[in-house]
């Protein structure tokens, strides 16, 4: 059994079909025909030119005309005079096989990016790589497969599947993925989790020690691979597997279930997005809103922060494709462990202390700016609510207000609309937030509870530190305790009280939050419908007295066994 | 015919405005030119023009010559002040 790491849950069994880097052999020699190895050349080139258009338009329907781009840009650097007539004069000059033509006229311009002193334009330089290998195998009749239209089910195993090879992937017969690169956030593993494909990313040795073939078991949420394994196994896993099937199937029978508990409390269970590629999955589950669209995505694996025509479109899109459903848009969160590299923030000794979200923004004003001026713009396609991060003070967010005002005052004196509704609210994930959360209601219109940095601050316990794992502890009494107050607080105060860290999503505690008071649960689409299915059981009244005992308790081991035992 | 032009656009001459002006150079039949820094590339090779690395605020000097250089030095100079939208 090999180990990687939990990128997208589910169960999948099939032949592996290994996507190897084919071992290229140029062809070596003298060309006696010069006129004929041209023209083997050019159709080689009007083949590529082909395959480039099919790439670009299914891409662009697919995922966007930004992310299509990409094979506009490669068709150009095909078509370069520069190039086509280099590779002409060697053939005729020097008798050259058209491969080797093509590799060494294209290895000059791959030198030259690669010598420049500007990172976008060095890696460039792999853009003119793809595309010389692409007219090289055309030349040596190496066949790639089509991902896209694949004749049996297969586990794809990779060292890497681009994020542009996952939006071509033939969902009809793919049934999982196996790559050596990656971790739980990285694009693969995210498009995965979204198109519902169980994965294991970071496997390392994958592509070698795995043969296209193979017989392979992939448990997505263990980040297991067996690799033809023995009779029980497979069929252990295949009743693991059906059961999950079914499992699902009754779930999505209720999607258009309203959520609604035994003795008639309304909760509204909403989702956590990242993409605007999202929103399939989240529509498919049924949530009843986005109650955090994360939007440091938009701003990373990039060289530049996205401009404000960029990000409006997006936002609009995602506005647009909520309907009236309530959408919250959380500010720009970065720092901590999302470095952006075009960003001036200085490298920290205690990051999750340090110079980030809310707190950067309000020192890039231009940059702030710029995202709330696509909200504000984005607003009247939908129901918005902004929401900022990482606030500790009742000035911090006046401040924020006040930018956020100026937009708006701008903005409808360039004559553009702006949404008369748009909610402001903040994350409650800063203990001392938390702690006066009924001072900072009467500022706000709703407050989002974080729990993954909560917790982290409540317990002084750094969440990327595997020595002390174990203290960080979602049952502590005194995170627990915290929680209620700020639900408290807003129940005080008439404003809405979400959550949308991990724990929203964790089963165990479902019922306590429930009893506390909390109406808004968001968390990530896949989890949305088991959710429904357990607070359809559950009894308003009976969980607010099983708070107050929990309450009582003092450590997180006794409110664990307690709660086992209800 | 010749003029030289200032790269107004934030990114500078990354893939999408060096395609952009790729795409309006080789509409016409006079033969295009680009020259910065000192250098001289083919304004009808994306690979050439990306690789005199402009950046914004950058001049070049676009050379048309041929039946229709009056034209192409028109549109060519229009798109770069026009940040290379087309």
């Amino acid at each position: 059994m090999l180990i990687g790491k939990s990128a997208s849950h589910g169960i999948a069994i099939a032949h592996a079909l290994v996507l190897e880097d084919v071992n290229i052999k140029l062809e070596i020699g003298k060309a006696i025909d010069h006129e004929a190895e041209i023209e083997r050349f050019n159709l080689a080139l009007k083949t590529s030119k082909e395959e480039l258009d099919v790439l670009y338009q299914r891409t662009r329907s697919s995922l966007g005309e930004e992310k299509a781009q990409i094979f506009e840009a490669h068709g150009l650097i095909l078509q370069d005079p520069e190039l086509v007539q280099g590779i002409h004069l060697e053939i005729k000059e020097h008798s050259y096989f058209a491969s080797y033509a093509v590799d060494l006229v294209t290895n000059r311009f791959i030198e030259m990016f690669e010598a420049m002193d500007n990172e976008y334009m060095r890696e460039r330089a792999l853009d003119i790589r793809d595309v010389s290998s692409r007219i090289i195998r055309k030349l040596l009749a190496i066949n790639t497969v089509d991902l896209s239209d694949l004749l049996e089910d297969v586990i794809l195993v990779a060292k890497d599947i681009t994020p542009s090879q996952m939006a071509g992937i033939d969902l009809k017969h793919t049934l999982g993925i196996v790559t050596e690169i990656g971790g739980k956030t990285s694009h693969t593993a995210i498009m995965a989790r979204t198109m519902e494909l169980p994965a294991v990313v970071g496997l390392q040795g994958a592509s070698r020690s795995i043969k296209s073939g193979d017989l392979l078991v992939i448990d997505g949420e263990a980040g297991e691979v067996f690799v033809n394994p023995d009779e029980e196994t497979i069929k252990t896993f295949q009743e693991k597997r059906n059961l999950l099937v079914s499992l699902k199937a009754e779930l999505l029978t209720l999607k258009e279930v309203p959520t609604i508990t035994k003795d008639g409390r309304k909760i509204h269970l909403e989702a956590n997005i990242a993409s605007a590629l999202d929103l399939s999955s989240v529509l498919r589950n049924g949530a009843d809103g986005i109650g955090l669209f994360r939007t440091e995505f938009i701003f990373m694996d990039r060289d530049k922060p996205p401009s404000e025509d960029e990000q409006y479109e997006i936002y609009k899109k995602v506005l647009e494709g909520m309907g009236e459903k309530p959408v919250v848009i959380r500010t720009l969160d970065i720092g901590g462990d999302k470095h952006l590299p075009y960003l001036q923030i200085p490298k920290e000794e205690n990051p999750f202390l340090g110079f980030r979200a809310i707190r950067y923004c309000l020192k890039d004003i231009p940059l702030f700016k710029r995202q709330l001026r696509a909200l504000l713009r984005a607003s009247i396609y939908g129901n918005l609510s902004i929401m900022f991060p990482m606030i500790s003070s009742l000035e911090e967010i006046q401040e924020a207000k006040t930018v956020l005002y100026e937009c708006e005052k701008e903005l409808r004196k360039e004559g553009a609309s702006v949404s008369s509704r748009i909610r402001v609210g903040i994350m409650i994930e800063i203990p001392a937030a938390a702690i006066i959360a009924d001072a900072l209601a009467a500022h706000v219109d709703f407050f989002s509870i974080g729990t993954n940095d909560l917790i982290q601050y409540v317990c002084a316990v750094d969440r990327m530190n595997e020595n002390i794992h174990a203290l960080y502890d979602p049952f502590h009494p005194g995170v627990l305790r915290l929680i209620d107050l700020v639900i408290k607080a807003g129940e005080h105060h008439q404003i809405e009280v979400a959550m949308c860290g991990e724990m929203a999503a964790n089963e165990a505690l479902t019922e306590i939050l429930l009893g506390m008071g909390l109406t808004h649960f968001s968390m990530a689409p896949g989890s949305l419908l088991k959710t429904k299915k357990n607070l359809l059981q559950m009894n308003f009244t009976e969980a607010q007295k099983i708070v107050k005992e929990v309450l009582n308790l003092s450590s997180g081991k006794a409110i664990r066994d307690f709660v086992r035992q209800q | 015919m010749e003029q030289t032009f200032k790269i107004l656009n934030e990114e500078g001459m990354h893939a999408r405005p060096a395609g952009a002006f790729v795409k309006v150079a080789s509409e016409f039949k006079s033969s295009v030119e680009v020259r910065a820094n000192g250098l001289t590339k083919n304004g009808k090779s994306i690979m050439g023009l990306m690789s005199l690395g402009l950046q914004k605020d950058s001049e070049l000097t676009v050379v048309t010559i041929g039946d229709d250089e009056i034209e192409a030095l028109k549109k060519l100079g229009f798109l770069i002040e026009n940040k290379f939208q087309i």
